[in-house]
């Protein structure tokens, strides 16, 4: 069976003054209708990138895509002509950015921006238009839409712009909804209704939504499957039950112990030595080997590929039985 | 991190007295004139020992980074005091007030805008002693440079690198270490791992206890996330619209909250464990954070609160033992403070 949207051996690099960055090295992953798949990684992992790819808004050059293929409904959306890719966009695939204040046009009305897509891509007359921004403002749960239709975004707190940006994913009623650090720029309360409304709305819908975060907190409480990116690749993938209490990956691991915990020790936090690798000198084997507390000499000079596991989750890691069992 | 002594009367190294500061608004290009007041800080009251750590949470807005500003002298408060062993900092003059910027340092949130990018390390480090040139004689200066590098686990063969020849982590530690150039009894941290990833942040965390340990420093630790504030405080205070909520020993607080807005606070804050989804009793506000040029009227939060009512709106509520004897160092600022069955 098809997956809605699928990745396969996606590689991306970036041409820079300094040489050739390998900023996706082949990553692969899917996402159903109504699933929640998070994008997990620190900066530099590759994930916004991902994201860019699949929505097709990455720059190019200094981007290039040099392999792989983005299968969206069975097609391949890097092998359409620009036209047809375009019409995917805002109603296969859409996206919410970031950062809300500077993703939105200070210059126009926020009503203005959310009926933009609706006239120019299902022919609606302006009035129509505005009519449907409102009902998607209250969806939002935006209090006053009808009013608040006329202002413009720095009128808006932080979390009703986050709204906003919502809001305009939604105008085409997409299938595949990708959130970028959605709620990174926002109050932990604020978050949380931010969040809750991503879920709703998926869940109404039966969109997929991809969630690209850093947050370990933010998964745990809203993914069904996450995908653990380093340095360009996925190198654990598993559902959240499976990966929280057991990661397979010494990677994952390490990020689960460098959080604070729960209960307040007088041990210092569990630290990942070193820096995540230069991605214009990637070191060869495991791109985690000189951070690994446990690598090999074998960890040094060959790749792990992504193997399947019991339950169907995926690691790449030479010495993942290990790490699973709790032997390593 | 030794826990004050309760029993000894020890004078605090600082204590706070009801400090204010407010921002003036002004209108018009030509003729500028008031048009009203940013409450940032409205009569914040708090003590630090030697050697503690205080950590202060609160959302975008409540006057955490203000506050730390102010202590610092960056900023001039409206009204109040702040006595650092005893003498108000603010009204230090001269030769005083430069040797009370010894004793206060600040660790900025942002490593990539807070260093000069045409400074090299050993200058921005080194900076100091321009300014205290007593601290460390002019000949020892580039020796005591690289100490400090050593001490907060950078090369000091790294002394004449410029900025952004460090990573994010780096840069921090460079923060770190330009603050503790003068030997400080306090520092204040605004945000320090906020703009860090997640392994490196650990690493900043770590650092920052060893160094208090080692040199005995009280920290003023400013930040949003709140399991950060848990791992390195000793106390804590919960700031809501330039006021405090609640404040008290740091597992008081996080186990048996009884102000609602700190019950919402910790409510809120994502768990990294999936087996807890369904089993949080979430507390969800509506509504986002009123102006703080324009708070309700009584108590700040009566806008968010599910508990509020007609006496919130007339009487602001002041800080006061909210758990009795159990707690007797946790103090909240709430008519209807509680610890609530669902929490804690």
């Amino acid at each position: 069976m098809n997956h809605l949207l699928e990745l396969q051996d996606l590689q991306v690099e970036f041409r820079t003054r300094d040489g050739v960055a390998h900023v996706l090295n082949g990553v692969s992953c899917h996402v159903d209708a109504g699933e929640t798949l998070a994008l997990l990684g620190e900066s530099g992992s590759g994930k916004s990138v991902t994201a860019q790819a699949i929505m097709g808004i990455l720059d190019i050059p200094p981007a290039a895509v040099r392999a792989g293929r983005i299968l969206f409904e069975g097609r391949d959306l890097l092998a359409l002509p620009e036209r047809e890719r375009r019409a995917v966009r805002g109603q296969g695939i859409a996206m919410v950015f970031q950062d809300a204040l500077s993703a939105l046009n200070p210059v126009f009305t926020v009503g203005w921006q959310i009926a933009e897509a609706l006239r120019v891509r299902t022919g609606l007359d302006r009035k129509a238009a505005a009519r449907r921004a409102i009902d998607l403002m209250e969806r939002v749960k935006i209090p006053d839409a009808a009013a608040r239709v006329h202002d413009y975004p720095h009128q808006f707190s932080g979390g009703m712009r986050q709204r906003v940006m919502i809001a305009m994913a939604l105008a085409l009623d997409p299938k595949v909804l990708i959130a970028d650090e959605p709620t990174t720029a926002l109050d932990v309360t604020v978050q949380a209704q931010i969040m809750d409304l991503l879920l709703e709305l998926k869940n109404e819908r039966g969109m997929a939504l991809i969630l690209i975060t850093h947050d370990l907190g933010v998964v745990a409480q809203v993914a069904d499957r996450i995908a653990v990116m380093y340095a360009g690749r996925i190198v654990e993938q598993a559902s959240v039950h499976d990966l929280y209490p057991r990661p397979a990956h010494p990677y994952t691991r390490a990020l689960l112990q460098s959080m604070p915990r729960q209960h307040r020790t007088d041990q210092p936090l569990t630290t990942i030595q070193g820096l995540p690798p230069n991605l214009l000198r990637i070191p060869p084997g495991c791109p985690f080997n000189p951070r690994c507390p446990i690598a090999l000499d074998l960890c040094r000079e060959v790749i792990p590929p992504l193997i399947t596991l019991e339950g169907g989750r995926l690691s790449a890691c030479h010495r993942t039985r290990e790490v699973l069992d709790g032997s390593a | 991190m030794a826990a004050p002594d309760l029993d000894a009367p020890v004078a605090p190294l600082l204590e706070v007295r009801n400090l204010v500061k407010y921002f003036p608004i002004e209108r018009g290009a030509l003729l500028r004139r008031a048009a009203g007041q940013v409450k940032a800080v409205d009569g914040v009251s708090f003590q630090l020992a030697r050697g503690e750590t205080l950590g202060i949470v609160g959302e975008s807005g409540c006057g955490k980074s203000t506050l730390a500003r102010m202590l610092v002298r960056l900023e001039t408060p409206t009204a109040g005091e702040a006595l650092l062993d005893g003498r108000d900092i603010f009204a230090m003059r001269g030769e005083e007030l430069t040797s009370l910027r010894r004793n206060m340092q600040m660790v900025m949130q942002d490593p990539y805008t807070s260093l000069n990018p045409r400074m090299t390390v050993g200058d921005i480090i080194g900076e100091p002693f321009e300014i205290h040139p007593d601290v460390v004689p002019r000949g020892a200066r580039a020796a005591r440079v690289r100490e400090l590098l050593d001490l907060v686990g950078l090369s000091p063969e790294h002394i004449d690198r410029y900025p952004h020849q460090f990573s994010g982590g780096q840069r921090q530690r460079i923060g770190i270490a330009r603050a503790l150039a003068l030997d400080p009894k306090i520092v204040a941290c605004d945000e320090p791992v906020s703009a860090l990833d997640v392994s490196i942040q650990a690493q900043v965390i770590n650092l920052l206890e060893q160094l208090q340990a080692r040199l005995g420093l009280a920290l003023i630790f400013i930040a949003h996330d709140l399991s950060v504030v848990r791992h390195i405080s000793d106390r804590v205070a919960v700031m809501y619209l330039g006021r405090i909520a609640e404040t008290g020993p740091v597992e008081d607080i996080y186990n048996f909250p009884t102000h609602p807005y700190t019950q919402a606070l910790l409510s809120a804050a994502p768990v990294a464990d999936p087996a807890r989804r369904d089993q949080s009793h979430v507390i969800r506000l509506e509504g986002d954070v009123p102006s703080p040029a324009n708070p309700p009227s009584g108590c700040r939060f009566r806008t968010r609160c599910w508990k509020a009512d007609e006496r919130c709106a007339r009487e602001e509520p002041q800080l006061a033992p909210s758990r009795g004897a159990d707690a007797p160092g946790q103090l909240a600022a709430c008519h209807y403070a509680a610890v609530s069955s669902t929490t804690g």
